[in-house]
């Protein structure tokens, strides 16, 4: 492998990267503006200028845009108040309480029981984050959607249109106030992972740049846990081995952390000494998912098995509907069962044939459903499918059921156009009618 | 403690269209008229290929309410309001 740091960050940077459908195209109204004569000369790659754009607790700050009655209150946003989920996004008056992203509900309002619990409003946040990345691409044209909430950009040849890289980082967080009204923090660095480690250090509304010569006094002084990529776990295994700061990380011996973390270990310490080569990826440039999934809590576990199912069914046509929509199909179905407990299984089965029709992936998840014990209630189900194929790959058909296969495609294509102009709700099984779970 | 209610709602809305862009300035709701002192947020969803528009809306009465233009029908409806109570 000749470019480990590269591998490492690259993968943590993949696996960070929630998808959002984005819209919108690639503008930079001065860049495009300017004669060619006015851009920065090419640089070296390993000198670059990159910006993070990150939201301050984004789904309660657009909810308090929505209620401004709410500026003073602790807001909790929740996938469904009334439901046992956990809360999506807490703004900083609840963070006071100790209420974070991922704390169950019932938590949230023992810890802060004069808070406000709204039910989130996903298209809401995603409209916003397509005005977000839309008003980042008048910066530069290399702007990356790292999560729903969360934006890279690569401003190497546009920064000295806008006065530099402090100037731009500015102007960018002035325009998302007054376009938006919601406060961002952003950090500037040389890599992605600087940039994105800065932007944390002053939260929030913070404006941080980390350079190289920074990285002594201000990078390797953080804790461990701040690493970007370190998981808990890791971290416990670094703190366990007297590694309590990225900078002691740093003068660790690749083949000492070789030993202990495999072939992650040697990527640590190039992490930890601010190596970054990872490009930024645009829309354009996003690479095809690995899998497709879905999951849903019940709104009260059970052992109804007609019930279960009808939710797989669900999810199931989720996952076909999105499958389809991307053009792919897929060979393994994998079923995830969360017990009343919490324990977690899961389960998959590949098939020899890739499948993209809802029926198809329903029978699969059913099948390896009727496998699952079901000694206990469950609380949760998750159906994903990976090997995905482009659909257009050829396949082996069925000697036997061609005529069914050919009409059901024909139902499912029409189906998803019925969809695609009336809603996704316009047509929807059956079963599911009179399903009582928001699915 | 503020208090949302959902309604669902078909309504009249009074509103402006002015240099490409749409602004509700008064709803007619349960036989009262109310003004829109200011839109708080907005944002927009898709129907199929149709668009959604939807206004977070303060009234001058001091209650926020949720309103909605679907592009295609052209019809208005009110999804939420809060009332201070």
């Amino acid at each position: 492998m000749n470019n480990p740091s590269r591998t490492f960050l690259d993968r943590r940077f993949t696996l960070g990267r929630r998808a959002v459908s984005l819209a919108g195209v690639a503008t930079c109204e001065d860049a495009a503006l300017a004669p060619l004569s006015s851009f920065a000369p090419a640089r070296d790659p390993a000198d670059r200028i990159i910006l993070h754009v990150d939201m301050d607790a984004f789904f309660a700050s657009v909810e308090q845009r929505c209620a401004p009655g709410l500026d003073d209150k602790p807001v909790m946003v929740c996938g469904n108040t009334q439901a046992r989920s956990v809360v999506a996004a807490a703004n900083y008056l609840a963070r006071e309480y100790g209420v974070k992203a991922g704390t169950p509900i019932t938590t949230a309002r023992r810890l802060c029981p004069h808070g406000v619990f709204l039910t989130g409003n996903p298209e809401k946040y995603v409209y916003t984050c397509i005005r977000l990345n839309d008003i980042c691409r008048t910066f530069s044209p290399r702007v990356e959607s790292f999560s729903i909430d969360e934006s890279f950009l690569d401003i190497t040849t546009t920064a000295h249109l806008f006065g530099g890289p402090i100037e731009t980082a500015q102007a960018l967080k002035a325009r998302i106030r007054t376009e938006l009204g919601l406060a961002c923090s952003v950090g500037i660095g040389p890599n992605k992972l600087l940039a994105k480690t800065a932007s944390k250090l002053e939260k929030p509304d913070g404006l941080t740049r980390l350079t190289r010569a920074d990285i002594p006094t201000r990078y390797h002084t953080l804790p461990i846990a701040k690493l970007y990529g370190i998981g808990a776990q890791t971290a416990k295994k670094l703190e366990a081995l007297g590694v309590r700061t990225i900078g002691h990380l740093a003068q660790v011996p690749h083949a000492t952390l070789k030993r202990i973390f495999g072939i992650i270990g040697p990527m640590l310490v190039d992490a930890a000494n601010g190596i970054d080569h990872s490009p930024i990826v645009t829309d354009d440039e996003q690479p095809d998912p690995k899998s497709v999934g879905n999951g849903y809590t019940l709104h009260a576990d059970t052992r109804d098995t007609r019930k279960l199912l009808t939710v797989l069914l669900g999810l199931c046509s989720k996952v076909g509907r999105r499958l389809r929509k991307g053009g792919h199909a897929g060979r393994t179905v994998t079923l995830v069962v969360r017990y009343a407990n919490y324990t977690t299984i899961s389960r998959a089965h590949t098939l020899e044939a890739p499948i993209a029709l809802d029926r198809d992936i329903f029978h699969a998840a059913a099948a390896i459903f009727d496998r699952v014990r079901r000694h206990m209630a469950i609380r949760y189900l998750g159906v994903s499918i990976s090997k995905l194929v482009p659909t257009e790959a050829p396949r082996q058909l069925s000697l036997f059921d061609a005529q069914a296969r050919t009409q059901l495609q024909a139902a499912t294509r029409s189906a998803d156009a019925i969809r695609d102009r009336y809603g996704e709700h316009a047509l929807i099984p059956g079963r599911l009618v009179r399903c009582k779970e928001d699915i | 403690m503020a208090t949302t209610e959902e309604f669902n709602q078909a309504i009249d809305v009074l509103t402006v269209f002015h240099n490409g862009a749409i602004r509700p300035v008064k709803i007619k709701w349960a036989g009262r008229t109310h003004t829109i002192h200011h839109i708080a947020y907005q944002w927009i969803t898709r129907d199929g290929t149709h668009q959604v528009r939807h206004y977070a809306a303060a009234l001058d009465s001091g209650s926020l309410c949720e309103i909605e233009l679907h592009t295609h029908t052209m019809r208005w409806t009110l999804r939420k309001v809060q009332m201070d109570g």
